[in-house]
């Protein structure tokens, strides 16, 4: 009778219209509603834009479900270990799924395979940063590779980061990945990476040349791409622009020539600011002028967490201290900074086509075989036991102390979370595009157009095309 | 419904209670409720850590008329981080709304409309008084919001017997915006059994919330009850709620245990302990205990406490709440305008 009853009036107060959606489905739309709330009500087709994105492939639905994979932590679903007591939190990527690794070219032009997404890093439990990778490994492995054991892949990733983390806690020193190691996939980065770097292929592709003078191209760059395009920036930002650079100093060489907005880059941050800019270069040559990427920040997907200690006194401070922490030299990109700009957090960063990132897409035919994949695995969980080895000696023995008590049975259960969760990534993504469908572009949130930013703030967001 | 209806009808009736002259006249009251503290925390998952704070600020005022009375209590807290709230920088204090309701009283119903304290929770912290020292679980642990946008209508039972509530509200509570069109249900009784004399501060409450959550409107049922003693030197609350939705997650079954006492000894020393359980699923071993002890000075509108809080996990619930299993020293002073009433 009660349960009737508690039934019966759960319904009236869910309203006449409640959406038949799975309890799952639920969870799903509502932590990315909430992880993106105030990005829906003021730039509502920016976030449009970052659903559908997430809706047209698996693994870049991966790559927009951070809070999601938060969710379930704080739930037990991903948290619960036999390893994961009695470790002091790392200072970690938060979000270490395979995309956000590429190569960077260093001030010396040397190539380095390296983290290169540091949007939410911040403090975490260590199994949080190797179980995202993990995940991501595993779901990649499903969708280029059906044939491989993505479990496999995963011990393999794991019983690395954890010889390594091993490793540091007995005072190994971390070291630049600058070969491939032989790792088709590595290869594969490095070869287009030096090939595009003595071509500046980005010139070519952004960049047009009229008279003596260097500008971007406007619109569509790449057909295949239709929904990332290059447009005008407003006056005011073309105008504070040289604020953003203050950083790079007085160098005659940081001379604006041209801002575009950038549309439709990434996953996560789709929805965020982005400007391309190009400055002039060491010579007034027009082969020599530089692109930089002026990205909008946010806060850290897993902000809160060891509350009341923070990573950093901000965003940009965060970040920055992030990045060259997790670098095996600073100044693995010279020109990579953050900043705050326009009362936003900021990002510049060096825009260029020898900063090739690590694509799932990419792993095919020879680069998809079982051994390759786990060559990857291998590089891949030591470059994160490296990240996490940056943070404090006693963290780091606490972690090896952990992982070190049976490295097979860790390994184990890493490869059996990595299998149960990348199975499980692939039901949600049907589960998002189905909600998608039925809920809208905005996921069901309704947007008040009275809430809208003011005009020249929406300039400032753009509209996306 | 009807017959509790009825039963409100004719008990006023017979007990024939205008409001007082008193109440005729306009009244207000400035309110001001500030904590500030101190606290070293020893995490057993992360490095120990050590600040000041002011974990609340509550500006505000209170006005009567005859039967109509208004609140507008404004609340300061920290901004994120850093970056989500657009132009104000991280460590900023941006103010918003706790309370802003009007309301009227009729012989012995009573209604407020905008956004109202919920039935419950401020019941339970009545009992307890000490917030200051820690919230009851219901807030702390998110199962219920201690303010929401909606409307309250009260029933004041005859004779000092207390009241029966019955609240719709908007169910994000205060601090979240709305996410979808359903609305939270809360009925809630609290009941002086022996109204009247010395065993007044018995009351007995029992509750049940109905309601929805985030944008695909997940499930949430609160159920439960509590027996208090609010008296003005001794204090005890034992409760228990059931709790069906979590996180969003509708199919979520837990439980909420809180137990705690409160005392003044010579006039204006205070001691406090309080413990309180959450099982967070009933299909796992999934828990969190925190037990408090304090001990305190009361003069005039200041109280000032030192207290220990150790909250212990189950293993399971450690690695999903990182940060939160250890123990926690503070010095805690609170600023309490009106001074509290006996």
């Amino acid at each position: 009778m009660w349960r009737w009853f508690a039934a019966g009036l759960s319904v009236v107060a869910m309203g006449c219209s409640a959406p038949a959606l799975d309890a799952r489905t639920g969870e799903l739309v509502t932590a990315l509603v909430r992880a993106d709330e105030l990005v829906i009500r003021a730039r509502p087709e920016l976030a449009a834009g970052k659903f559908q994105r997430m809706a047209s492939a698996p693994f870049d639905f991966y790559r927009g479900t951070l809070p999601v994979f938060r969710l379930d932590w704080e739930l037990g679903r991903t948290s619960r270990s036999g390893f994961a007591t009695n470790t002091l939190p790392v200072l970690g990527l938060a979000d270490p799924q395979p995309e956000n690794f590429g190569i960077l070219v260093a001030s010396d032009r040397t190539a380095g395979f390296e983290p290169n997404d540091f949007d939410s890093a911040d403090r975490v439990p260590y199994l949080f940063d190797l179980r995202r990778l993990l995940g991501g490994l595993a779901l990649g492995v499903r969708l280029q590779s059906p044939g491989t054991s993505p479990a496999a892949i995963a011990r393999d990733a794991a019983r690395a980061y954890a010889e390594s983390m091993q490793a540091f806690a007995a005072g190994a020193q971390p070291e630049r990945i600058e070969s491939p190691g032989g790792s088709l996939i590595l290869d594969d980065l490095f070869r287009r990476s030096a090939r595009d770097l003595a071509s500046r292929a980005e010139l070519t592709q952004l960049t047009v040349v009229e008279g003596e003078t260097r500008r971007f191209r406007r619109g569509v760059i790449d057909p295949a791409e239709p929904t990332e395009t290059l447009e005008d920036a407003p006056s005011f930002v073309v105008d504070a622009v040289p604020d953003a650079l203050a950083r790079l100093g007085e160098d005659p060489a940081w001379t604006v020539l041209d801002v575009v907005r950038q549309f439709g880059s990434g996953v996560a941050s789709w929805p965020r600011v982005r400007f391309l800019v190009l400055v002039r270069g060491p010579t007034d040559a027009v082969d020599d002028d530089v692109i930089l990427e002026l990205k909008e920040l946010a806060e850290s997907a897993v902000a809160g967490w060891y509350r009341p200690a923070l990573p950093a006194d901000d965003t940009p401070a965060r970040v920055e201290s992030a990045l060259r922490r997790s670098w095996a030299r600073p100044d693995a990109d010279p020109r990579w900074f953050t900043t705050e700009w326009l009362g936003f957090p900021f990002q510049v960063r060096t825009e260029s086509e020898a900063h090739k990132n690590l694509r799932v897409s990419r792993w095919v035919g020879a680069r998809a075989t079982p051994v390759e994949l786990s060559k990857l695995a291998v590089v891949l969980g030591q470059l994160l036991a490296r990240i996490h080895g940056r943070s404090g000696a006693a963290t780091v023995a606490s972690v090896a102390a952990q992982v070190g008590r049976d490295i097979d049975v860790f390994a184990d259960e890493q490869a059996n979370f990595a299998e149960v969760h990348s199975q499980a990534s692939l039901d949600d993504y049907a589960r998002f595009q189905a909600a998608l469908e039925q809920l809208g572009p905005t996921l069901g949130l309704r947007v008040d157009p009275r809430e809208l930013p003011s005009p020249t703030l929406q300039a400032f967001y753009g509209d996306p095309p | 419904m009807t017959s509790l209806l009825a039963t409100l009808v004719l008990a006023q009736a017979a007990a024939g209670a205008p409001p007082s002259d008193a109440a005729a006249d306009f009244t207000w009251t400035p309110i001001i409720d500030a904590f500030a503290q101190y606290a070293a925390r020893w995490p057993t998952d992360a490095e120990a850590s050590n600040d000041f704070s002011v974990p609340r600020v509550h500006l505000g005022a209170e006005a009567g008329w005859r039967g109509a009375s208004a609140r507008v209590l404004l609340e300061g807290v920290y901004s994120t981080q850093g970056g989500a709230l657009v132009g104000v920088a991280g460590d900023s204090v941006v103010v918003r709304l706790r309370e802003a309701w009007g309301g009227y009283r009729w012989r012995f119903l009573e209604a407020k409309l905008g956004m109202v304290p919920t039935l419950l929770v401020p019941e339970l912290e009545q009992a307890w008084r000490f917030r200051e020292l820690t919230p009851t679980g219901l807030e702390s642990n998110r199962l219920m919001a201690p303010a929401d946008l909606g409307g309250l209508l009260l029933g004041h039972l005859p004779a000092d017997y207390g009241w029966v509530g019955v609240g719709v509200t908007n169910g994000e509570g205060y601090a979240s915006r709305e996410l979808n069109p359903g609305k939270n249900f809360e009925v809630t009784a609290a009941v002086h059994p022996l109204p009247g004399g010395r065993f007044w501060p018995v009351t007995l409450v029992a509750s049940a919330m109905f309601g929805s959550t985030g944008v695909v409107e997940s499930a949430t049922q609160r159920y439960g009850g509590a027996a208090l003693w609010s008296g003005r030197k001794l204090g005890v609350s034992l409760s228990g709620f059931g709790v069906n939705g979590y996180q969003g997650d509708a199919t979520k079954v837990g439980y909420q245990l809180e137990g705690g006492v409160r005392g003044e000894l010579f006039e204006h020393l205070l001691l406090a302990a309080r413990a309180q359980y959450f099982r967070r699923d009933v299909s796992r071993d999934d828990w969190l205990l925190e037990v408090l002890g304090a001990v305190g000075v009361r003069v005039a509108f200041l109280e000032t406490f030192v207290s220990v809080v150790r909250t212990v996990l189950a293993a399971e619930t450690r690695a999903a709440l990182p940060g939160t299993d250890g123990t926690e020293l503070r010095l805690v002073l609170r600023v309490r305008w009106p001074p509290l009433q006996p």
